[in-house]
């Protein structure tokens, strides 16, 4: 069984918590500027995210350029398909601005439940 | 955006292998079928094979291994794509219009060279009636009735052939056992009704524009031009064909 120090070594989140903070993370990486999928991927893994597949990053990406949160743009290549790069709009930063914040609020509620330490109070965050 | 349709002008013709060429062509195949069947615009498909492309080059990976299946890929690509309409009214009025053409104008024919009326029969009207309802039911069916076909292959294969040899042998049926005559029309009006029919569905055909699958740097998987002139064309072909088939069989009688 792995433990955690090893699952930090491996990169190797539970599933269910990535899928929580992916578009998040996402969004995070592309307030730092334009980045194309595999540099954002590139950008998640340095991040300490693990591995992020083409099959879980293109459809996020995607369903946050259908929400307006990111525009995309083909620049042309040398022979091959070029490159769609991916800029975050004044609606996507601010979208990152709120779920960071909620994010924050989450993760302090949880760490506080789990060290129990929680309170009556509860928090949305929102 | 400039750039983008500069591009779009110097569409090359490429096959499915060649839309995304690092990538294995029977996922590429599945894949397209795939976001066929979800009604996904060929721009957008053509987008996300480049997309597949560009991490493949990237990456060195297989597609299986970075993309995972083609049908959950497309399903999850899906989701945030436009659809279009699927089979839309000006497809289904073109094909009622057309196989009208293709039917009465033999019948025309025969009766002009004949020097006689167009009987028009009971069975005549039983089977127009069918053939509306077959359309109808193509248009209400259309999406499960094509994922049937693609996904059980040879299943989907026999139920087309046990329906069309079900629809031709009703039509049939229902010739010989109708033959009382409701009432008759001049074979020039007939000849104008049809000729009308196929015009309509030439003209039907030529104006859709086809929904070829295209990259963003201008590779098509076939050409608009080449998929508008069969759709024109189908009809007043099939029709010449079946008028031919009618005086061959008067001359010889």
């Amino acid at each position: 069984m792995a433990t955690d120090e090893t699952r930090e070594v491996t990169h190797e989140w539970p599933s269910d918590w990535l899928r929580g903070i992916l578009t998040t993370a996402a969004l995070s990486v592309l307030d730092r500027g334009a980045a194309h999928g595999y540099a954002i991927a590139t950008a998640l893994a340095d991040a300490g995210l693990g591995t992020v597949k083409g099959g879980t990053l293109y459809p996020l990406l995607g369903r946050l350029e259908a929400a307006g949160h990111v525009e995309a743009q083909w620049l042309p290549g040398d022979g091959g398909p070029g490159r769609k790069v991916y800029a975050l709009t004044r609606a996507g930063r601010q979208h990152l601005a709120e779920q960071a914040q909620r994010w924050a609020a989450f993760t302090a509620t949880t760490t506080a439940l789990l060290e129990g330490t929680t309170t009556e109070s509860h928090t949305t965050g929102a | 955006m400039n750039a983008q349709k500069n591009r779009n002008q110097h569409q090359r013709n490429t096959d499915m292998a060649g839309l995304a060429p690092h990538a294995d062509p029977r996922w590429v195949e599945d894949f397209i079928v795939e976001l066929r069947l979800l009604d996904v615009p060929g721009d957008r498909i053509g987008d996300a094979l480049a997309t597949v492309e560009e991490h493949l080059v990237d990456t060195r990976e297989s597609v299986e291994e970075a993309f995972g299946s083609p049908r959950d890929y497309a399903a999850s690509i899906a989701e945030s794509e436009p659809r279009t309409e699927g089979v839309d009214a000006a497809t289904v009025i073109s094909s009622g219009l057309g196989i009208f053409g293709i039917v009465v104008a033999p019948r025309a024919l025969t009766a002009f060279l004949d020097n006689t009326q167009v009987s028009v029969t009971n069975g005549d009207l039983a089977a127009l009636a069918l053939l509306i309802a077959l359309l109808g039911g193509v248009v209400a069916f259309a999406g499960p009735l094509m994922r049937a076909v693609v996904e059980r292959r040879t299943a989907g294969f026999v139920l087309w052939l046990l329906g069309f040899l079900g629809v031709t042998g009703a039509m049939v049926a229902f010739f010989l056992l109708w033959q009382a005559v409701v009432f008759t029309v001049s074979p020039w009006v007939v000849g104008a009704i049809a000729l009308a029919g196929v015009v309509a569905a030439a003209w039907l055909g030529w104006r859709q524009s086809p929904d070829v699958v295209a990259t963003p740097d201008g590779r098509t998987l076939g050409t608009r031009s080449a998929g508008r002139l069969t759709s024109a064309l189908l009809v007043p072909v099939l029709t010449l064909v079946t008028c031919l088939m009618a005086f061959m069989t008067w001359a010889l009688a």
